[in-house]
């Protein structure tokens, strides 16, 4: 039991991003958290945004809709919203877009979530911002979308506070408010690492329902490569604040060219496993971005395969002759499948 | 006549329920239903739980800082004090928690070389070694340089900030070792780390794990037994190969099925390994 993958046809492009490059100004200098990263999202499919803490996922995520903050800023690159710049418009025009075209959602369920106003409030006020109509017209808007994301009694949550429910109805909530305008893309930012297994599950479900319904653009962003494979049709891997894998999901779990996207792959406990067989990891820790190299691998360090070329030069992203959409930056890259090695054990 | 290292029978913890203004007790919560089980030295027991199950207010029970309604355990078949503060240090080294949150568990004014020094202190020591000589070797023991204990936990990384507080928990030298999801707060990457270093703390210290956690998959290669627990009470305890080959209980079937396995994302690419077209099905 999985979730149903879609045929990738030709389809419009929601969002194209290219070359995003933000930073932040520290005291002990500049910190690259978006490294010219490139990618794009169609109409009803997912892209997965998969690293680890410090990866620049997150900040990717936040730089889409320009919320990013002092000392940080984005100096560089395009962010295409059906073909318009979002970097080139001012915050009012960006206050319209977001919740309107484009919808967030974020980890900690609950945190953009007034305690003191009742739910019900707050979606119709959401819903009002964006279009002219009644208390009445939104209020039923907003119970619909509440039974959307499954909610079993919509009315009891519409009535309700946030605190009087448990973590799982509130990042429905979440889900709510983040798509009651029917934005075009919605993105989610780790938005059930905090959650029970089960929950888990059912949100994403959740998730996967309301983009078919609705027909949006997604973009997931986790550091669980399980989740992430069950839920995304391509998958872009960050590392140091770069785009160092992206392809298609079925792809890149089954030939992961990157050492670092194989590393993780191997990383994740299987529930096959058998018993004290040592938890397969990557060694060393994920580098400071401020101590970190430029023209160089990332991953270096920590990289069985490195060569003198990975400390030197900077690899660029590119693609193979026989798969062009499958695109990696690494000198070295990985010859054997995984998959074959998983096979195996 | 069991010889288990620990023995818990019919553990039970309620919690009155108060009303908001005039904190009147109205009613009850129970937090944990009749807990039974036996805990053999060198055996991990895994526990999964979901919010709300009581897998904190075992472990908690268990310490000792959260006293029991009612029930019996026994350490070495001697009865263990309900209290922490009752039972002699002898006793208290021998139980240890590693909790979820490392950046939380640390005192953040105190240097890595304070908070360990503080363990020897209070439970004392029989090596002639001088405390810089232990404490150098128990860093090393958990994989962290020993240039490490002059800093302060918020100069470490996450990853490092958990191997301190399971030394801390090593260095009363535990019989057994409570362990709160201390991987959850992890990345996958350096979680496979810690995990790979209780593995080893087990093989070479004899130690006897209870470990807490939502992820299925981690206690697949941890746990010799596992306990499903829900509203307070176990559904299921079984070897762990059964419960993931024969789960008997209906939640524990959930629980399976609602794991996202990556290998389920494998298992889709080899059925269409081979296929020519870019489209996938749906089976």
């Amino acid at each position: 039991m999985h979730a149903p993958h879609k045929a990738q046809e030709q389809r419009r492009n929601v969002l194209e991003v290219e070359d995003l490059e933000t930073v932040f100004y520290t005291s002990r200098g500049t910190l690259r958290a978006v490294d010219r990263v490139s990618f794009s999202v169609q109409q009803g499919r997912t892209l997965g945004i998969v690293g680890e803490s410090g990866s620049g996922k997150s900040v990717t995520a936040r730089s889409i809709i320009r919320a990013v903050e002092s000392p940080g800023a984005i100096i560089g690159g395009k962010v295409l919203l059906f073909g318009e710049d979002l970097l080139g418009l001012t915050e009012s025009q960006m206050r319209e877009i977001r919740g309107r075209d484009i919808g967030m959602i974020f980890q900690d369920p609950g945190a953009s979530l007034n305690p003191v106003r009742r739910i019900g409030a707050q979606l119709v006020e959401t819903y009002r911002t964006h279009h002219s109509a009644a208390k009445g017209e939104a209020k039923e808007v907003a119970l619909e979308t509440l039974a959307r994301v499954g909610l079993g009694s919509p009315s009891e949550v519409f009535d309700g506070y946030g605190v009087d429910f448990s973590a799982g109805v509130t990042q429905r909530v979440m889900i709510a408010m983040a798509i009651i305008c029917g934005p075009k893309l919605l993105i989610a930012d780790e938005p059930t690492t905090m959650l029970g297994i089960r929950t888990q599950r059912h949100i994403l479900e959740a998730l996967l329902k309301v983009q078919e319904d609705l027909g949006m653009a997604m973009i997931l962003i986790t550091h669980d490569f399980g989740v992430v494979s069950w839920v995304a049709d391509d998958i872009m891997v960050m590392y140091g604040g770069r785009n160092v894998e992206y392809a298609q999901e079925r792809e890149i779990l089954q030939r992961p060219r990157h050492h670092y996207t194989a590393g993780l792959i191997r990383s994740v406990p299987l529930i096959e496993a058998r018993k004290s067989k040592r938890f397969a990891s990557i060694p060393g820790f994920p580098p400071d971005m401020l101590e970190m190299c430029y023209e160089c691998c990332p991953f270096h360090p920590r990289c069985d395969a490195a060569e003198e070329d990975c400390r030197t030069v900077r690899p660029a992203l590119s693609g193979t002759h026989e798969n062009p959409d499958h695109t990696f930056a690494c000198h070295h890259p990985v010859e054997k499948s995984v998959l074959d090695e998983l096979a195996r054990t | 006549m069991s010889d288990a290292l620990l023995s818990v029978t019919d553990l039970k913890k309620r919690f009155p329920l108060r009303s908001p203004v005039l904190q009147r007790v109205v009613g009850e919560k129970v937090v944990l239903d009749g807990i039974t089980f036996d805990l053999d030295r060198g055996e991990t027991l895994g526990i999964v739980g979901e919010s709300e199950s009581g897998k904190s207010t075992l472990l908690r029970v268990l310490l000792g800082v959260v006293e029991a309604s009612s029930g019996e355990m026994l350490l070495d078949g001697q009865p263990l004090h309900p209290r922490i503060k009752d039972r002699p240090n002898s006793i208290k080294r021998r139980i240890q928690m590693v909790f979820q949150d490392p950046s939380k568990a640390l005192h953040p004014r105190m240097t890595v070389f304070r908070s360990l020094a503080e363990t020897y202190r209070i439970f004392g020591t029989e090596s002639d070694k001088s405390i810089d000589q232990q404490i150098a070797q128990l860093l090393n023991l958990v994989g962290l340089s020993s240039h490490l204990a002059r800093r302060y936990p918020h100069q470490l990384s996450g990853g490092q900030r958990q191997r301190v507080v399971v030394a801390r928990a090593l260095a009363g030298k535990p019989d057994i070792l409570l362990c709160d999801d201390p991987i959850t707060a992890l990345d996958v990457s350096l979680s496979a780390q810690v995990l790979n270093l209780f593995l080893d703390l087990q093989e070479h210290l004899g130690l006897t794990y209870i470990f807490v956690t939502n992820d299925l998959a981690v206690l697949r290669q941890l746990a010799h037994r596992i306990a499903i627990l829900r509203q307070g009470s176990f559904v299921e305890l079984s070897e762990a190969k059964r419960i993931y080959s024969h789960p008997e209980d209906g939640y524990t079937r959930e629980l399976l099925e609602a794991a996202p396995s990556i290998q389920r994302g494998l298992q889709r690419g080899l059925q269409t390994e081979g296929s020519t077209s870019g489209r996938t099905e749906t089976p």
